[in-house]
């Protein structure tokens, strides 16, 4: 009887073992007041250029200041950290602006030409596209740079606009000319120059001012036909996901969740919408 | 006459005074114990979310399944009497409980002024609880038993002190649009304490040397009426005292809840080592 309880008194000890293991998150994770909560007044957190300024704001369009004044700036960037601001007047460089010194801390020689710039998901690296051509700046996310777009078509083709993914990918945009121009939204790994692992899609019209989320999951793009669309665009999916009565926009992390611009008011569509108007004048671009 | 009283004194008072033989076992008085006590896991999870449960909600989607509540110990035990010993004794366990909350949904541009909105939170909680006890311990002397060795009943009063990390949190918003918001802080407590009160029957014997071993049965009891009647009606009967308390038995009485399940029944074991 005794060896009996004692077998069964080891049995639960060694059972009790397996409650010693940790937990394994399934949702959000850990939680703790001291760090993770934003702030109760929002953080400022949007960027968007209106009659040639730049608007740094809150998530509710609120609280704004004003980066840049000169009202010549084309294109405004932010990184997915919200630490750092990129922004353009024609023919000069990319400046680099910090957020929290609150100041122009440098800019990217030699992108007077630029057409299109933003910040990598790493926060650090910055992209921009000059004739066809996807240069970086900071740590490298690409095999080579400046990497040649054209060199994923046989025909005479122009870039519109192009992104990088976290994974390195690249997504854009181009116009190829034949006897009929034909627009293609392209996603490549960028490791060679053949189709092997080259996924591509006719679109109506070539997009410009591609966005993407840091989560991978969203591409936004501006029509440029004067169809005033804009396209939401699921990288990995095979066609387009919406088209929206918006002008253009910038995705948030979660895939239904973005802003959407329609010349002076900004929306969040979350998918329901709600919209502000901001008072700061025709609004050209906007990231989050 | 003073002389008579005085030997009548003596020989009434002073047999119940003296004994015959030392209390202790061969004169040892002082045991050293490390004890370990278990049971199955039901009606709330382990640390790492497994358990039994009836009633209680589950937390997401691990698997459930038998588990086991443990807690270890270290007592030291002092013989008082020949059928009677104190113990203190200091432990430490870990466990787990589900508990929710909710906080007033922030103004999104949806809901810029959103008035009566929450949003809720489903919360996995690790708590970490110490605990110290103090036991009074009986020897059933008709069976033999002589403090420290021997067949006993103890009772005594047993002070947990708890410290809870949410390891997973869950949130649903009410407002469209909340998520890319955020939600207010959750003002939880992650502390608290509980007084509980335990009842033993154990058996303690040599084994070899001044080793001893020690096995039996054990039952605890919070004694906290006013969550008992929360934990018993529903924890909206204390809903009249404003946020902060609101939020304050958001914790306390699930926590309590899973103390009382954690510590109603165990099977201890232990192995002893007698001091002096």
């Amino acid at each position: 009887m005794k060896n009996i309880f004692f077998k069964l008194l080891l049995l639960i000890f060694i059972s009790s073992a397996t409650a010693c293991y940790d937990y394994e998150s399934q949702f959000e994770g850990p939680y703790s007041e001291e760090v993770g909560i934003p702030a109760p007044d929002f953080p400022r957190e949007l960027v968007y250029v209106a009659s040639g300024n730049v608007y740094f704001t809150n998530a509710l369009v609120e609280d704004s200041i004003v980066i840049d004044d000169s009202g010549m700036v084309e294109i405004a960037s932010i990184n997915a950290a919200h630490t750092k601001i990129l922004f353009k007047k024609a023919d000069e460089n990319i400046q680099i602006y910090d957020v929290e010194d609150e100041r122009i801390t440098g800019e990217i020689a030699n992108s007077e030409e630029a057409i299109w710039f933003d910040y990598h998901a790493n926060d650090e690296t910055i992209f921009y596209l000059i004739d066809n051509d996807l240069h970086t700046q900071g740590p490298a996310v690409l095999d080579e740079q400046p990497k040649d777009l054209r060199d994923f078509f046989a025909l005479n083709v122009e870039i519109k606009a192009a992104v990088i993914t976290k994974d390195g990918d690249i997504v854009f945009t181009s116009t190829v000319f034949g006897i009929f121009n034909t627009d293609y939204l392209i996603r490549t790994d960028g490791s060679d120059d053949s189709n092997e692992n080259k996924y591509q899609y006719e679109i109506p019209t070539a997009f410009v001012d591609l966005r993407i989320n840091s989560s991978d999951n969203q591409v936004v793009g501006r029509s440029n036909s004067g169809l005033s669309n804009m396209i939401v665009f699921s990288p990995r999916s095979t066609g387009f996901d919406r088209i929206t009565s918006a002008l253009f926009g910038a995705p948030a992390e979660d895939f239904d969740e973005r802003y959407e611009v329609l010349n002076d008011r900004i929306s969040i569509r979350t998918p329901r919408i709600g919209t502000v108007q901001t008072n700061t004048g025709i609004i050209t671009s906007i990231d989050f | 006459m003073n002389k008579i009283l005085f030997l009548l004194f003596l020989s009434v008072f002073l047999p119940l005074a003296s004994q015959s033989q030392p209390p202790g076992y061969l004169g040892k008085r002082a045991t050293l114990l490390f004890n370990f006590s278990s049971f199955p896991a039901f009606e709330g999870p382990t640390q790492n979310n497994r358990g039994i449960s009836f009633s209680t909600e589950r937390f997401g989607e691990s698997e459930q399944g038998l588990a086991f509540n443990y807690e270890f110990n270290l007592d030291f035990s002092y013989v008082v009497s020949r059928m009677r010993s104190l113990s203190l004794g200091v432990g430490q366990y870990y466990t787990g409980v589900v508990t929710d909350t909710r906080t007033r949904s922030r103004p999104t541009l949806l809901e810029p002024n959103p008035s009566s909105a929450e949003d809720f939170h489903s919360l996995f909680n690790r708590l970490n609880v110490r605990s110290i006890t103090l036991m009074y311990h009986k020897f059933k002397g008709e069976k033999g038993a002589l403090a420290p060795i021997g067949n006993q009943f103890s009772y005594g009063l047993k002070y947990l002190s708890i410290n809870s990390e949410i390891v997973d949190k869950r949130t649903s918003y009410r407002l469209s649009g909340g998520s890319f918001f955020g939600h207010e802080p959750l003002n939880l407590p992650n502390k608290t304490s509980f007084l509980l009160f335990k009842m033993a029957f154990q058996n303690t014997q040599i084994i070899k040397d001044h080793f001893v071993i020690k096995m039996g049965i054990q039952v605890g009891v919070p004694l906290h009426y006013r969550y008992w009647e929360a934990v018993s009606n529903g924890k909206e009967v204390l809903y009249d005292t404003g946020d902060k308390e609101n939020q304050y038995y958001d914790f306390r009485v699930p926590v309590l809840r899973r103390i009382f399940f954690h510590e109603l029944l165990r099977f201890d074991f232990g192995v002893g080592f007698l001091l002096f």
